[in-house]
C-alpha cells in the first residue's frame, strides 16, 4: 500500500480511475480518468446517462468488475491509504467491511434459497461473531430498516415486496459496518411511493452512522432528494461536479445543463417541448483527444474536438470540464 | 357497485343507419371512439383489473399511471386482445373488441395499433427495419409493392430516421432509434388509436425527451388518439390530456391533465405526486405508509391517512365530482379530503 498526497477531509479518494472492456470493436474506454473525493457523511451523487461508466466505476471500487471488463488504472484511497495497488487485494479484503456495496436488482443480490434472516445472520458471523451475537446483530438491523418481527426474518427473498428486498439488502450491507456505502441505483425498479420511503430510510441510516455514501443514479430528480454534492458523468468522466444547490442553480457544461433540462416537470408550466439532446451517448475507443459531448454540443469550437477540455473550477466545490467554463479574461479565446 | 351491461352502452354508432347520413356522422363525433365499461381481467386468483369504466375521445390522448401492479398494463393489453377479459364492454367505433376473434381483429388491426416499451424485443430481429415497416402494408396489401418502399423511407422520415437505416437490423440501432421504427411501423397503417405501453421507459432521459417531442409532433400530424401507460408522472403529464389514475385494479381518479396535477383529490393521488421526486434541491419525496392493497373495501385504505370505518366496509364508487372529474373515495365525497 502506497501513500499518496492526500485530502485530509476526503475519506474516500478516487483518482484517475480507468476500466476498460475488451469488444470485438477494440478496447473500450468505459471508465476513462475518473476522479472524485467524498468525505465522512457525506452524500455524493454520481449520475449520468446509460453506458457514462457509473456502475463498473462502482464495481471497480470492491474491486468486483466483471470480465472482459478489467481495472487498468487508478487510485482508490480509503482514508489516505491506497487500496487499489497490489493487483486490488486491499479492496478485496476492505469489501463488505470498509466499503458496502446496494444494487439495483435487490432480487439478484439476495439468496433466494436461504430465509432473509439466515443470510443476515449468516453475514453477520462472517466477522468472527458467535451465531448467537450474529443473530442479535441481524434482528436489530432489520428492526432498524422497519422489518422487525419473525414474519420477514422467516420469510424467502421472492416473498417480500421489492421495498422490502431493498431495505434488507441495505441491513446486510450495513452488518460490516462500513464507513462508505456505494448504491447503485437503488431505488430505480421501485414504484414512486415506495422509492420515496427507502430514499428516506437511506438519508436517515446515513445521518445516524455517518455513512459516506456514493449514489448513483440516471436520475437527477432523485439526487437532487439525497445528495449533498454531484458529479454528472459522460463517456467515463465527470463532467461537472458541484454542490447540488449550485449545479441545478447554475449547470455549467452544456451537458449537464442539457440533462437537467430535458425531463418533463412536475410542476409550472407544461412545455410545448421538451429540450432534448439530439444525438446519442457516444463509445470511445483508443485514445481519443477532444470533448466527448462536442459532437452533440449546441456551443461546440474547434479547440473542442482539438485538444481535451479543461477541468475549471467555479467557486466552493464547483467545477467543469468545458472550455465555456473558462472565465470572461478568456472569452477572446472562443474562436468557431 | 353496479355496473352498466353490455346492452346499455349500445350508443348511436351501432345503429345500423344509412353510414353517409348526417345524423350518423354527428353522432360519430360525438361518440368516444373507444367506450370501456365494467372491464374484468384475473391472472388466476388474482383480480388485475375490477371494473374499469373509461371513455377516450377521437384524437384525446388518455395518461393512465399507477403503481406496479395497479393494473395499468393489463388494460391496454386487454384492449388489444392479449389478454383475455373475464367482464365487461370496450367498444372501439362501435365494434366491441372483447372476445373478438382473430379473423376480425384483422381489419381492426389498421385502426389501433399497439406500441412497446422494448422496441428491441417487439421488432423481429431477423428482418431489417425497412422490412418490419413494410410488413403492416403487406398484410394489409395496402400499397403495390412498387410503392411501398418509397411509404417506408417517407415513414421512416417522418420519425425522424434516415431512410438508409432501413437496411440495418433491430440490434444495430440504438433503443431512442428502435422506438422511432416502432412507431413508424404502428403509424403505417394511420391507426385511429394508438396504445402505448411505457413507450419511453426503457430510453435515457435525453433519448426520451427526442421520442417524447417526436410523440406530440406525430400526433399534432395525423391527429391520432391514445392510451399512453407510464410510471413516470412527469411524462404523463407533458402528453396527457387527461390522466386516470389506477389503484389495485380500480379507477382512483380520473380529471384533465392540469386539473389532475394542480389539484389531485384522491388520496392515493396526493401520495402518489408527493413521493415523486422533483427535479430541484431541498424538495425531497415525501414517504407514505406502506402496506399492500386491502382486500375489503377501499384497496388504499390501508395507506390512507383519511381512511375510517367506512372506508373499511364499503368499496367506494367513481362519482363525478366536477365535468370530466370524477374520483373513488368516501373522504373526498364527504368533503373531508379539502
Amino acid at each position: 500500500m502506497t501513500r499518496v498526497r492526500s485530502d485530509d477531509a476526503a475519506l474516500l479518494e478516487v483518482d484517475d480511475l480507468r476500466v476498460h472492456v475488451a469488444t470485438p470493436e477494440g478496447e473500450l474506454r468505459a471508465v476513462d480518468g475518473l476522479s472524485l473525493r467524498i468525505g465522512r457523511g457525506e452524500v455524493l451523487g454520481l449520475v449520468g446517462e446509460s453506458g457514462c461508466g457509473k456502475s463498473l466505476a462502482a464495481l471497480a471500487l470492491l474491486d468486483l468488475v466483471p470480465p472482459p471488463a478489467r481495472r487498468v488504472g487508478g487510485r482508490i484511497a480509503l482514508g489516505g491509504v491506497d487500496l487499489a495497488a497490489g493487483a486490488g487485494r486491499a479492496l478485496r479484503a476492505a469489501r463488505g467491511r470498509r466499503i458496502a456495496l446496494v444494487f439495483q436488482d435487490a432480487a439478484a443480490s439476495l439468496t433466494p434459497t436461504l430465509r432473509v434472516g439466515e443470510q443476515l445472520v449468516e453475514a453477520a458471523a462472517i466477522g468472527g461473531a458467535s451465531v448467537r451475537d450474529a443473530a442479535a446483530r441481524a434482528r436489530a438491523l432489520l428492526e432498524r430498516v422497519g422489518l422487525g418481527g419473525e414474519r420477514v426474518f422467516g420469510a424467502w427473498p421472492h416473498q417480500l415486496s421489492g421495498g422490502q428486498r431493498q431495505r434488507a439488502l441495505l441491513a446486510m450491507a450495513l452488518l460490516g459496518e462500513p464507513a462508505v456505502l456505494v448504491a447503485d441505483e437503488p431505488t430505480t425498479a421501485l414504484d414512486v411511493t415506495t422509492q420515496a420511503s427507502v430514499l428516506a430510510l437511506l438519508r436517515e441510516l446515513q445521518r445516524e452512522r455517518g455513512l459516506a455514501v456514493l449514489f448513483i443514479t440516471h436520475d437527477l430528480a432523485v439526487a437532487a432528494a439525497l445528495c449533498q454534492r454531484i458529479a454528472v458523468m459522460y463517456a467515463g468522466r465527470v463532467v461537472e461536479e458541484a454542490p447540488t444547490e449550485a449545479l441545478f442553480a447554475g449547470a455549467r457544461h452544456p451537458y449537464a445543463s442539457a440533462l437537467l433540462a430535458c425531463s418533463a416537470p412536475l410542476d409550472g408550466p407544461r412545455l410545448a417541448r421538451l429540450p432534448s439532446i439530439p444525438g446519442a451517448p457516444p463509445r470511445r475507443f483508443g485514445p481519443a483527444v477532444g470533448c466527448a459531448f462536442a459532437p452533440r454540443c449546441p456551443d461546440a469550437q474547434r479547440r473542442c474536438v482539438a485538444e481535451d477540455p479543461p477541468w475549471v473550477a467555479l467557486g466552493a466545490s464547483h467545477a467543469a470540464r468545458c472550455v465555456l467554463a473558462l472565465g470572461a479574461g478568456d472569452a477572446g479565446g472562443r474562436r468557431g | 357497485m353496479a355496473l352498466p351491461r353490455r346492452n346499455q352502452i349500445a350508443g348511436p354508432r351501432a345503429s345500423p343507419a344509412d353510414p353517409t347520413s348526417p345524423a350518423r356522422a354527428a353522432a360519430a363525433q360525438a361518440a368516444p371512439l373507444l367506450a370501456v365499461r365494467g372491464l374484468r381481467v384475473a391472472y388466476g386468483a388474482v383480480r388485475a383489473l375490477d371494473g374499469i369504466d373509461l371513455d377516450v375521445a377521437r384524437g384525446e390522448l388518455l395518461g393512465l399511471v399507477g403503481e406496479s401492479g395497479s393494473g395499468k398494463s393489463t388494460f391496454v393489453r386487454a384492449l388489444a386482445g392479449l389478454v383475455r377479459a373475464e367482464a365487461g364492454s370496450a367498444r372501439f367505433d362501435g365494434v366491441e373488441l372483447l372476445g373478438l376473434a382473430r379473423r376480425d381483429w384483422r381489419p381492426l388491426r389498421r385502426r389501433l395499433q399497439l406500441v412497446f416499451q422494448d422496441p428491441g424485443t417487439s421488432l423481429d430481429p431477423t428482418l431489417r427495419v425497412g422490412a418490419s415497416v413494410a410488413e403492416p402494408l403487406e398484410i394489409h396489401r395496402l400499397l403495390p409493392r412498387p410503392e411501398r418502399a418509397a411509404r417506408v423511407a417517407a415513414l421512416l422520415r417522418r420519425v425522424g430516421l434516415d431512410p438508409a437505416l432501413g437496411s440495418r437490423r433491430p440490434h444495430e440501432l440504438s433503443g431512442g432509434e428502435r422506438q422511432r421504427v416502432g412507431l413508424a411501423r404502428a403509424l403505417a397503417l394511420e391507426p385511429e388509436l394508438l396504445l402505448l405501453d411505457e413507450p419511453v421507459s426503457a430510453l435515457d432521459v435525453s433519448v426520451q425527451a427526442q421520442v417524447l417531442n417526436l410523440l406530440a409532433d406525430l400526433r399534432a400530424a395525423q391527429g391520432f388518439a391514445a392510451v399512453l401507460v407510464a410510471h413516470q408522472l412527469g411524462v404523463v403529464r407533458h402528453l396527457a390530456d387527461r390522466v386516470a389514475v389506477l389503484f389495485a385494479g380500480r379507477l382512483a381518479e380520473d380529471a384533465p391533465t392540469d386539473a389532475l396535477f394542480a389539484a389531485p383529490l384522491h388520496p392515493y393521488t396526493r401520495a402518489l405526486l408527493a413521493a415523486a421526486p422533483r427535479a430541484r434541491p431541498g424538495a425531497p419525496p415525501a414517504a407514505g405508509r406502506e402496506a399492500p392493497p386491502a382486500p375489503t373495501g377501499c384497496a388504499f385504505r390501508l395507506r390512507c391517512p383519511l381512511a375510517d370505518a367506512r372506508c373499511e366496509g364499503e368499496v367506494p364508487e367513481l362519482l363525478e365530482t366536477a365535468p370530466g372529474r370524477r374520483v373513488a373515495c368516501h373522504r373526498v365525497e364527504e368533503g373531508a379530503a379539502g
